[in-house]
């Protein structure tokens, strides 16, 4: 059974008055223990992906279609007490800034207890204490004890990261979204943090799902890998195939756009245009405008077409094979 | 002909040692990388050069003006030979101003006569704006878009220096790869000097021939950029090519490269900064700031041990 | 240097400030109000139905009726033409001093808040002295020394108000400063005078017109007090604080002087306030409305 399943999920935001998709009919699966990186660029869709997973829409966000399914349960049909059990408990998140995640008016010690006030009730004061300082000292923060009566400000960007992670392990969940947690860090931070994550699917077996608009992070830690544009898939694939032979014109326009300074001869790819707002979807496919192989065929909705154990959604022929 | 020549430039806000000794050249129409992590002072080095930031102490020569002492009338001479693009595109224009005012502000500030001055329309075509633009105000611009206007008021007065901070900063890939390819292509065009100031190795990489790397306000290595990176002679420059995640999956590396976080440079360690960090500190590192060495084919490292690390590169 | 041919013909005109103004209840109120209001005190004597000063003892203290619109106050004089005379009065006084008061705020807090140093330290201690003296006593002090005539009491308005514009311009005049724009501007060689009147000003000009038009209904108050203490305008001319001070004295006959002047005042601080608030959200070019 898959760690995250999501069917078919549509997700709209009210702007001015009219309800406008920012998710259209995504499905994608997580698997048990997998890490699947989710990149995509502003306004694709996957920070709205990542929240939806655990019903945080921002306001004027709603479910439209489809269903969340993890780790066995509807998310979408849990009352409000479940939810908030689930939450934390059973799926947890973490975000790119851990400043203004952390509420800079408590000290960690008593961000760490309100949440176990919620989840770990029963046990005693002595008791969660440890489970506090455990946890601390799992995401290799060498003084937990000073940290648990630190305040966020005190802390440098990689240990609240750390802290945040830590607040995210405490109950040990199934599956953890990681919306863009690196991307405010030092690349020697973002390293240790990487590693971090990789050791808490090795260890704990946790399933991640990690949004991010770096390339490289993606490369380093995923196993499988899903491209968004425009609120939709439009490639997935095993981190391997995808870096390897990427299919679809985006993803392929996407590569080629990173700099690196190993290939510092080539020209950047540079894509033309720019994203479709949400206001003003183009029919057909949401790329062909920027596309260099748009064709007539391009002005319908590409389908979904599945090559061994990859999907890309185009219907040019040496995609389709 | 050097376009900056600083020589043992400190920046001190008090305690804090933002840039600790650097002594930088930058030749006319040459590529420079400055790379650092937070609180390498590698922006407070940026400034101290253009004359934005007072300097503690030391010489530093751009464009021609002797930055520190600096009267008006140099200045004036300095800001016109030597440009900022800012890390935060829209903060940097004025919100009330359209595009097409903001274009000209250089002009009428220096009292540039007509013939001398780019039109708004070739500006904005420099910058491979459509000409439309010339209208709006900049809170009705992409980031992608600001940072371009940015780079067209910088590069108006024909500067013989273009210093950016961070200039893909907060863009996506594909605007980032495009801002990269325009300033590569502005540089080699109007034959400026051009001096960046980022933390993203990959960037510098591919948009400068050469590279410093700082560390606590010091310059640990410089030198040509492949060089350096394929072969560092500072541990510090080593972890860094390290940490960088690879976009291809099949060159994993095993663990972080470093431990712990970038010191603050309110404390400083002594000696060699990096000795806490540094999985080969010996006694000498700890108590002996280890001054630049020169190790040929214009390579420099404050490193005991960098001639070592050229012979047996760093794993 | 050639201009750009394309302009702006892309996007439609923005529709004039009026316009844009008038789109909303509240500032269609606000821009009636005060309309009627300045047309009124223009218009003055040309429009009042009777002689302001005019006696009619017989028909005192009555209200509203076919001759007299608003009733009598205590010596039978028409409470319309008084009040009608007396938005003249209240601009007359309420106009200038605001204007005063502004400029003078406005140059003391873009020094104060531009040049900071020692500057700034002057500017702030003059005002805090300013503004420490209680306005009545303050009031009192300079009226009773240099008397009650008309530059005297706009001269009071004023000064009372500069601390509150001042200190207003000037923590706008510092936010903005640290802008990096203004940053920027000075590294392309901008010197001072340019910043503070081309990239400064602009910015700290929407929050000090709104204060305007707020706090001109306050000026028509403080001069109106005034003149109901005694302390400003004499009568038997028609100031709005004198009709209410002579309504006052005999509100048990009638109470129809004191309710309509309550009213009048009422809707004059109501319409310039809806006016302020309409102008600010105008005039911002981000919270703009442009079709």
């Amino acid at each position: 059974m898959p760690a995250v399943a999501i069917e078919d999920l549509t997700v709209t935001y009210r702007i001015d008055g009219r309800p406008r998709p920012a998710l259209h009919d995504v499905s994608l699966t997580v698997g048990d223990g997998e890490i699947l990186g989710l990149v995509g660029e502003s306004g694709c869709g996957k920070s709205t992906l990542a929240g939806a997973v655990l019903k945080l829409l921002p306001p004027g966000g709603e479910v439209a279609g489809g269903s969340v399914t993890v780790d066995g349960h509807d998310v979408f049909a849990l009352s409000p007490e479940e939810l908030r059990r689930f939450r934390g408990g059973r799926a947890a998140m973490i975000f790119q800034d851990p400043f203004t995640s952390l509420n800079p008016s408590f000290t960690v010690g008593k961000q760490i207890a309100l949440v176990q006030r919620v989840h770990d009730a029963d046990s005693s004061a002595a008791a969660r204490r440890e489970r506090a300082l455990g946890v601390l000292g799992e995401v290799g923060l060498p003084d937990p004890a000073t940290v648990l009566r630190a305040y966020p400000y005190q802390l440098s960007g990689g240990q609240r990261q750390r802290v945040m992670i830590a607040l995210a392990l405490l109950l040990r969940p199934a599956v953890l979204i990681a919306d863009e947690p690196t991307s405010a860090l030092d690349v020697t931070t973002q390293a240790q943090i990487l590693a971090l994550l990789r050791w808490l699917r090795d260890e704990h077996g946790t399933a991640i799902l990690f949004v991010s608009h770096d390339l490289g992070s993606v490369a380093q830690l995923c196993d499988r890998v899903a491209v968004m544009y425009a609120g939709r898939t439009v490639e997935t694939a095993d981190v391997a195939d995808l870096f390897a032979a990427p299919q679809h014109p985006y993803t392929r326009a996407l590569l080629g756009a990173v700099p690196s300074w190993r290939r510092r001869a080539e020209e950047l790819v540079t894509i033309p245009g720019r994203p479709p707002s949400l206001t003003d979807p183009p029919d057909g496919c949401a790329f062909a405008p920027r596309c260099p192989h748009a064709g007539p065929a391009c002005a319908s909705a590409p389908p979904l077409i599945e090559l061994a154990g990859r999907t890309v959604r185009c219907v040019l022929p040496e995609v389709t094979g | 002909m050097s376009v900056i020549k600083a020589d043992n430039v400190r920046t001190h806000f008090g305690k804090v040692r933002a840039v600790d000794g650097v002594t930088l050249d930058l030749a006319d129409g040459a590529t420079l990388g400055l790379v650092g992590e937070s609180g390498s002072g590698k922006t407070t080095l940026a400034r101290t050069l253009l004359g934005l930031t007072p300097a503690t102490s030391g010489t530093i020569e751009t464009a021609g003006v002797s930055v520190r002492g600096a009267g008006r009338a140099a200045r004036r001479a300095l800001h016109r030979d030597a440009q900022l693009i800012y890390q935060d595109p829209h903060a940097s224009l004025s919100p009330r101003l359209r595009v097409d005012a903001l274009l000209t502000e250089p002009y009428r500030i220096h009292k540039v006569p007509d013939a001398d001055r780019w039109s708004v329309a070739e500006l904005l075509d420099l910058v491979e704006l459509p000409a439309e633009h010339a209208g709006k105000y900049p809170h009705e611009l992409s980031g992608g878009q600001a940072r371009r206007v940015g780079i067209a008021r910088a590069i108006a007065l024909r500067p013989r220096l273009l210093v950016a901070d961070e200039p893909t900063a907060g863009l996506d890939v594909s605007a980032a790869s495009a801002v990269l390819n325009l300033l590569r292509r502005l540089t080699s065009e109007i034959g400026l000097a051009y001096l960046m100031v980022t933390h993203n190795l990959d960037t510098v990489g591919y948009a400068a021939d050469r590279i410093a790397v700082m560390y606590l306000g010091r310059i640990v290595e410089q030198g040509p950029v492949a060089d350096v990176l394929h072969r560092p002679a500072h541990p510090y420059t080593h972890a860094l090519v390290r940490a960088l995640p690879v976009p291809d999956p099949a060159a994993r590396t095993a663990g972080p490269p470093v431990t712990g976080e970038p010191p603050s440079p309110r404390n400083p360690p002594s000696g060699c900064h990096f000795h806490p960090r540094c999985p080969r500190a010996t006694d000498r590192c700890r108590t002996e700031a280890p001054e630049p060495l020169d190790l040929g084919d214009d390579r420099r490292a404050a490193c005991h041990y960098a001639p070592d690390h050229l012979e047996t590169p760093l794993v | 240097m050639t201009a750009v041919a394309a302009g702006r013909t892309a996007s439609a005109p923005r529709p004039g400030l009026l316009r844009r103004v008038a789109a909303t209840p509240s500032g269609v109120f606000g821009l009636v109000v005060v309309v009627v209001l300045v047309a009124t005190a223009l218009l003055g004597p040309l429009i009042a139905p009777h002689d302001p000063n005019a006696l009619d003892i017989d028909h005192r203290l009555e209200g509203p009726s076919g001759t007299y619109w608003l009733g009598t106050d205590n010596l039978g004089r028409d409470l319309l033409s008084r009040l009608i005379l007396g938005a003249r009065i209240a601009l007359e006084i309420a106009v200038p001093a605001v204007a005063i008061g502004v400029l003078a705020g406005l140059l003391l807090g873009l020094a104060a808040g531009y040049l900071g140093g020692k500057v700034d330290t002057v500017v702030v201690t003059v005002l805090d002295a300013v503004q420490s003296f209680p306005a009545v006593v303050l009031a009192l002090a300079v009226l009773a020394l240099l008397g009650g005539s008309t530059p005297t009491i706009v001269l009071v308005i004023a000064v009372a108000f500069v601390p509150s514009f001042g200190r207003v311009t000037r923590a706008s005049v510092q936010s903005v400063s640290r802008l990096p724009f203004v940053d920027a501007e000075r590294n392309l060689g901008a010197g001072p005078l340019r910043i503070i009147w081309r990239h400064v000003l602009p910015n700290v000009v929407s929050p000090l017109i709104v204060l305007t038009a707020m706090n001109l209904p306050s000026a028509v108050a403080v001069e109106s007090g005034l003149a109901f203490l005694g302390l400003g305008v004499q009568p038997p001319t028609p100031d709005w604080g004198v009709v209410l001070s002579d309504g006052f004295d005999r509100i048990r006959d009638s109470p129809w002087p004191v309710l309509f002047t309550c009213t009048v005042l009422a809707l004059t601080t109501l319409g310039f306030t809806f006016l302020g608030e309409r102008l600010r959200d105008v005039l911002d070019v981000r919270t703009a409305e442009v079709r």
